[in-house]
């Protein structure tokens, strides 16, 4: 049976087929805006034709097809959720509004207002009150909920998030609020906010939950449709979406929260990245991804990635656990500007692919990154992706001369490098503060670049950083779709606790873990192609008093009274580790349990074998100059250029060097070495490193 | 002007990044691990860092924070470095929290950590943070019927907190041993020394990698950049000489009214800013040292050209005049507690409205209106005391600017402080929240409105006792452009109970009750523009939100709304515009 990822991007939809013995087949389609599902089925159709079958003879021997999506990031991005209400605690409508103060640019008196995902007017109250403890402190005042739910179902809404305070301690007034809503308006989906995010602090988990509201209706819609597509073309069985938690889930889960599909296409990039890192003997990795206006970096720690439970989207906060990936303003299309102090900046604005950078001659005059390694000699203009696209390198000189070496005095060479410098510090300091600012020594990390244009830079950002391994996989260019298929299935869940360790009763919390398990185990078991079920617990922890927890990793051990001893311990270390001091002697407070139930299945990165020669001179198509940084200055190098599709495994050559692949260039510093591995990934040793 | 070379010059802008993502690394790092909710949850702190060559000190990059910090930070560094010149010494640590040397009021206090370079102090990483309570006779630092500095607390002139690495154990618990909740407190000081240690390991890696002799004229570039922006932006407005005014509603010592005026002059890419004309004086805790009035005024600038990075350079095109003995100005032994928001931000706001004539277009409310009340006692349920500093009372103050609506709570530049979730609050303190919601007909109405006020309402589990400040009942903040001022703030103590009394100016250590409930109203900033001038839409809209009521959407913006069809009754509205403008029109003629 075949196992098929795909990942249906703005431009590109991504497609990777691996059969039984590992070997991958990979495709590009473009994608169809505004009807994902058509790309879906022209990308499974080119594969079915690559391997001449039908396609409906092609899907009914696919087990699995993993899909990343981007249905419920662009309705985000473009404020295009469906109509939704919330019914909240009388008194309290306007706590999303309020978004605990949050602004964020702080002296900006003109900064417009977020769009609301819930208008004022459909924020409705109702009479009840639950205390902190859990208890009643005032009754459902039902009539209130029916009156709120008839208003709703004649106001065209078709989503609502029932929002209580304190129900992440006591669910019951919005569970009996949602049985009123759901016999009152049947056709409006109901999220209540104790399901989405059982947790602490009312703003973040109402806003969550409206998020959630707001895109969950969309995206079951969509799956409905595709899963209804490929039924029709004949695939029969198992569909998985990917996560913003790095994981998968059934179609069925994931249409319940649309929320956590937020990053469902970038998260599979982090997936591949830990699997490659993984077999290339990499646990510790720092992933970065730079396309033409931005650049992502994430951190896999251990083979796990690292995630993160507040982030805001679209200018809305979302709690559910998500990879933390870190966006930059910085790309390829990032332009280059003088600005009122007479500084060179580059970015966070981009020519995008419109007008583009200058050399694409389609109207751009500013200088873009692109047109500095253009003009820098590190892309070749006669294979600007692969030769599909004609570039003008007179343009690039042009744009460099009237945007930065006139106004600075400088030459064009000056000013090109200048431009170099500027985006390779600010990808420098991005990584810095994903990995230095949460405690970490990039030094124990390899560096892996996966997007189209990173690899130019990967080299540098390695030295700023001090990190002696860099790593740039072959298949960088479907790495979302790749990794679909290889990520395990994941359902993240929390449960509150009470606070004080002193309080918490270690066999009351394993026993309410396991049977939170319990369900999602069962779906899990049932899925084809799960063979083990394993359980990631995270406490989140903090010192009593502080109001930021840290995940701690909760110790396993069958005695869960020695667990929790053991995982404060750990507390207390990790807290040093990350921000310079712990506090031994204060006591330690777990606000909830954050718990992952894994479905592991079987994943495999191809093989291939090593050539005996290493010498890869065949490879050799050109020479050029090309302009390396040299201390604070720049030199001019006569440099090799490798045509990346006669690379072979088991071939390995020095800096300076470029390797020219079809979706990427890689850049190699001089005095770099570089290995192309059995996996087909180019593994390079930077400076002094091993 | 620096002159570097055009490779340095790059240099130097990478420098520059390279300072301001250090900034917002130990600023990360203090948020993360501090305790007091004030620090850790409200963000009411700030970061720096400093150099210092034969010239003196500059601040040259500080990570966003509270504005009163912005000037306050640079001269407690200085203090510092003066008092102990030719004393400081590798892995020294200082500390400083007295207002009169160096700082604003008692509560904030600094923490200085030289960086030892080639055997010299060349940088210092600072953190000033406001920490919840410095002894004196209040809980929580704010001593309504304070008549001197002694009466707000434990002053700190700098001090070694360590040296040569040692820590100094006998200061340390000096310091701590007068604040009521020594141990959280003493959680907090380690956040801000852990900041600081973290600031100082990336310092050492870019003089490592660019050598201290090129990192040293990096800085003097940083400090150029600044000045130049901010004269392009000087340049930019007209030259003249502008007036604003502000009024504080009492001094909490029976005084009365106290007046802010500020004349601000614009000479080429010069500005004079000056506050003479500004009340003596008085005997309440509303006097400001010059310090904070100085980081207020530079709190407008920022506001008004809102991306220029500050640093000292920014400091060198503005010179400020303010007049001896005065509010703005005070000499010691006056009381200065309040003085960061109260007298704060009625220089804010006097500058700001100076600026109505020079910058139209960049105005707004950037200040805030303090209504506040600390409540204190023991909590039945844990058996601890507490100090309760509840800021979601004084949610509220963002107004109108031109092109938004007054948005969000806190959402003026004073927005670096965070609200308190309420069910943490909850968790931690004998009291419920029964209300916190907008009220209707309560924003300034404007071409672009105010935010609503806020009302805010919280039951007490157990008796307490409570110290309630409020300003801005008789003067709320003031609108620009002809929008209308904010709606005000006020309080109720014991509300709907027979001993309810309603506050507008101050009551210190009362009791409250248990069952018995405290409301608030919090105003929100002032409109921009004329009110009349709305959108029609825009009216409807907050009319459908709930945020104006018909017969407000008709007197205040001249819009009518048909209660059936809910809709514009275009006619109608264009007649009573019409007539507004008329009406204003012969008065206008009749004044002149």
């Amino acid at each position: 049976m075949l196992k098929v990822g795909i990942d249906v991007g703005g431009t590109f939809t991504d497609i990777v087929v691996q059969d039984e013995a590992g070997g991958i087949e990979q495709g590009k389609v473009p994608s169809v805006p505004g009807n994902e599902q058509q790309a879906v089925i022209a990308a499974l159709s080119l594969m079915a034709e690559r391997a001449q079958r039908p396609l409906a003879d092609f899907l009914g021997d696919v087990a699995v097809i993993n899909f990343g999506t981007t249905v419920a990031t662009n309705a985000m991005l473009q404020h295009r959720g469906v109509p939704t209400a919330m019914l909240t605690t009388k008194g309290f409508r306007d706590i999303l509004e309020l978004r605990r103060g949050y602004k964020e640019v702080l002296f900006d008196i003109r900064l417009q207002p977020p769009l609301p995902v819930v208008p004022r007017r459909w924020r409705l109250g109702a009479g009840e009150r639950i205390g902190p403890d859990g208890e009643v402190i005032e009754p459902l005042n039902e009539g209130e909920v029916r009156e709120a739910a008839r208003k709703i179902r004649d106001g065209g809404i078709r989503a609502v998030a029932i929002c209580f305070l304190n129900s992440y301690v006591n669910p019951a007034h919005e569970r009996r609020a949602a049985e009123i809503v759901a016999a009152e308006c049947p056709d409006v989906d109901v999220h209540l906010s104790s399901d989405v995010l059982p947790k602490v602090r009312e703003f973040e988990r109402f806003s969550t939950a409206t998020v959630n509201a707001f895109l969950s209706p969309l995206l079951r819609h969509y799956l409905d449709r595709l899963v209804d597509e490929l039924r029709r073309n004949g695939f029969r069985n198992q569909l998985l979406v990917m996560q913003s938690n790095g994981g998968t889930a059934a179609p069925e889960q994931a249409g319940r929260l649309g929320c956590a599909a937020l990053l469902s296409g970038p998260a599979g990039g982090v997936a591949a990245a830990v699997r490659i890192g993984e077999v290339c003997g990499a646990r510790n990795v720092i992933g970065v991804d730079m396309g033409g206006t931005s650049y992502d970096v994430s951190l896999v720690r251990d083979a796990l990635p690292e995630t993160r439970t507040e982030s805001w989207f679209s200018r809305h906060f979302v709690g559910l656990p998500m990879l933390a990936i870190h966006t930059i303003g910085a790309g390829g299309g990032s332009i280059a500007w003088v600005d009122g102090g007479g500084a060179l900046r580059v970015g966070p604005q981009s020519a995008g692919a419109r007008p583009g950078p200058a050399c694409y001659g389609t109207g751009g005059s500013e200088a873009t990154v692109t047109d500095a390694f253009l003009y820098l000699g590190y892309l070749n203009p006669d294979f600007f992706l692969g030769g599909r696209m004609t570039i003008r390198p007179e343009l690039s000189a042009e744009a460099i001369r009237s945007s930065v070496a006139a106004p600075f005095g400088m030459s064009l060479d000056e000013a090109a490098f200048s431009i170099f410098r500027i985006i390779n510090n600010n990808l420098s300091n991005g990584i810095r503060y994903v990995s230095v600012a949460e405690g970490h020594d990039p030094r124990d990390f390899a560096l892996m670049s996966f997007g189209g244009a990173g690899s130019v830079t990967v080299g540098i950002q390695a030295r700023d950083l001090g990190i002696g391994r860099v790593l740039v996989p072959r298949t960088a260019s479907v790495f979302c779709a790749l990794g679909e298929l290889l990520a395990d299935l994941r359902v993240s869940q929390i449960h509150a606790t009470p606070g004080r360790i002193d309080a918490l009763d270690p066999a009351v919390l394993a026993a309410s873990l396991d049977a939170l398990a319990a369900g999602p185990r069962q779906e899990l078991e049932a899925v084809n192609g799960v063979e083990r079920i394993r359980l990631e617990r995270h406490a989140e922890m903090r010192y009593a008093g502080q109001v930021h927890e840290l995940p701690t990793p909760l110790a396993e051990n069958a005695d869960f009274r020695a667990a929790i001893a053991e995982t404060v311990r750990a507390f207390h270390a990790l807290h040093k580790q990350r921000y310079a001091f712990d506090m031994p002697q204060k006591p330690v407070e777990m606000l909830s349990v954050r718990q992952d139930v894994v479905g592991s299945r079987q994943w495999e990165v191809p093989k291939f074998d090593i050539v005996s020669d290493p010498d890869p001179s065949a490879a050799i198509k050109a020479r050029r100059k090309v302009c390396f940084p040299d201390g604070q200055g720049f030199e001019w190098l006569d440099t090799p250029i490798y045509d990346g599709a006669k690379l072979q495994p088991g071939h390995r050559l020095v800096g300076p060097a470029i390797i020219e692949e079809v979706d990427t260039t890689i850049a190699i510093q001089p005095g770099d070495r570089v290995l192309l591995n059995e996996y087909q990934v180019y593994d390079i040793a930077i400076g002094d490193a091993p | 002007m620096t002159t570097l070379s055009k490779s340095e010059l790059i240099t130097a802008e990478i420098v520059r990044n390279y300072l301001e993502t250090v900034c917002n690394e130990i600023s990360k790092v203090v948020e993360n691990t501090s305790i007091s909710s004030i620090f850790s949850e409200t963000h009411d702190y700030s970061v720096g860092i400093f150099a210092a060559d034969a010239r003196g000190v500059s601040l040259l990059a500080r990570a966003q924070s509270v504005p009163v910090h912005i000037f306050a930070a640079l001269t407690s560094v200085e203090t510092v470095l003066k008092i102990y010149e030719g004393d400081i010494h590798e892995g020294d640590l200082f500390f400083a929290s007295d207002p009169f040397y160096g700082g604003s009021h008692i509560p904030d206090w600094t923490v200085v950590n030289p960086v030892f370079i080639d055997g010299k102090p060349m940088f210092f990483t600072s953190v000033r943070g406001h920490v919840n309570d410095v002894g004196g006779c209040a809980p929580g630092g704010y001593n309504t019927i304070a008549r001197e500095i002694w009466h707000e607390g434990f002053r700190v002139p700098p001090v070694k907190l360590r040296e040569r690495g040692v820590p100094v154990a006998d200061i340390w618990n000096l310091i701590l041993s007068n604040t009521r909740t020594k141990d959280d407190i003493s959680g907090d000081l380690s956040a801000m020394v852990g900041g600081c240690v973290v600031g100082e390991r990336r310092l050492r890696a870019l003089v490592e990698k660019y050598g201290s002799g090129t990192v040293a004229r990096c800085v003097d570039y940083v400090l150029d950049y600044s000045e130049t922006r901010l004269r392009a932006e000087i340049s930019q407005w007209p030259d003249g000489v502008y007036r604003g005014r502000s009024v504080l509603d009492h001094d909490y010592a029976g005084g009365g009214e106290v007046p802010v005026e500020a004349t601000v002059t614009v000479k080429g890419s010069d500005l004079t800013i000056d506050l003479t004309g500004s009340h003596p004086q008085v005997a309440g805790f509303v006097n400001s040292v010059a310090t904070n009035t100085i980081s207020n005024i530079y709190s407008s600038l920022v506001a008004l050209a809102p991306d220029i990075p500050v640093n000292s350079g920014y400091f060198r095109p503005i010179k400020v005049v303010l007049p001896p003995h005065s509010v703005v100005n005070c000499d010691p032994p006056a009381p200065v507690g309040h003085s960061t928001v109260c007298i704060g931000s009625d220089i804010m706001e006097a500058v700001m409205k100076a600026f109505e004539g020079i910058a139209p277009d960049l105005v707004g409310s950037a200040n805030i209106d303090l209504v506040n009340v600390r409540v204190y006692g023991t909590n039945s349920r844990t058996g601890r005391f507490f100090v309760a500093s509840d800021i979601t009372a004084t949610a509220m103050s963002a107004g109108g600017a031109k092109g938004t609506d007054g948005w969000g709570g806190y959402a003026a530049p004073f927005c670096a402080l965070r609200l308190p979730s309420l069910e943490m609050y909850e968790r931690q303190y004998p009291y419920r929240y029964m209300t916190v919601e907008y009220a209707i007909d309560t924003a300034a109405p404007g071409k672009f409105r105010g935010a609503p006020a806020l009302h805010y309402r919280r039951r007490m589990l157990d008796p307490v006792r409570a110290i309630v400040y409020n300003q801005g009942y008789t003067n709320p903040m003031q609108g620009y452009l002809g929008g209308k001022p904010g709606a005000g703030n006020y309080f109720v103590l014991n509300e709907g109970a027979p001993d309810e009394v309603k506050v507008t100016d101050a009551c210190y250590d009362v009791a409250v009750g248990r069952d018995r409930v405290i409301f608030a109203q919090s105003g929100a900033g002032g409109g921009w523009g004329d009110p009349f001038e709305r959108d029609p839409a825009r009216v409807l809209a907050d009319v459908e939100d709930d945020y104006v009521s018909i017969a407000a959407a008709a007197r205040d913006y001249g819009v009518f709304i048909d209660p059936d069809t809910r809709k514009v009754d275009s006619a109608a509205t264009a007649a009573a515009r019409a007539r507004a403008f008329e009406a204003r029109r012969a008065d206008t003629a009749r004044a002149a």
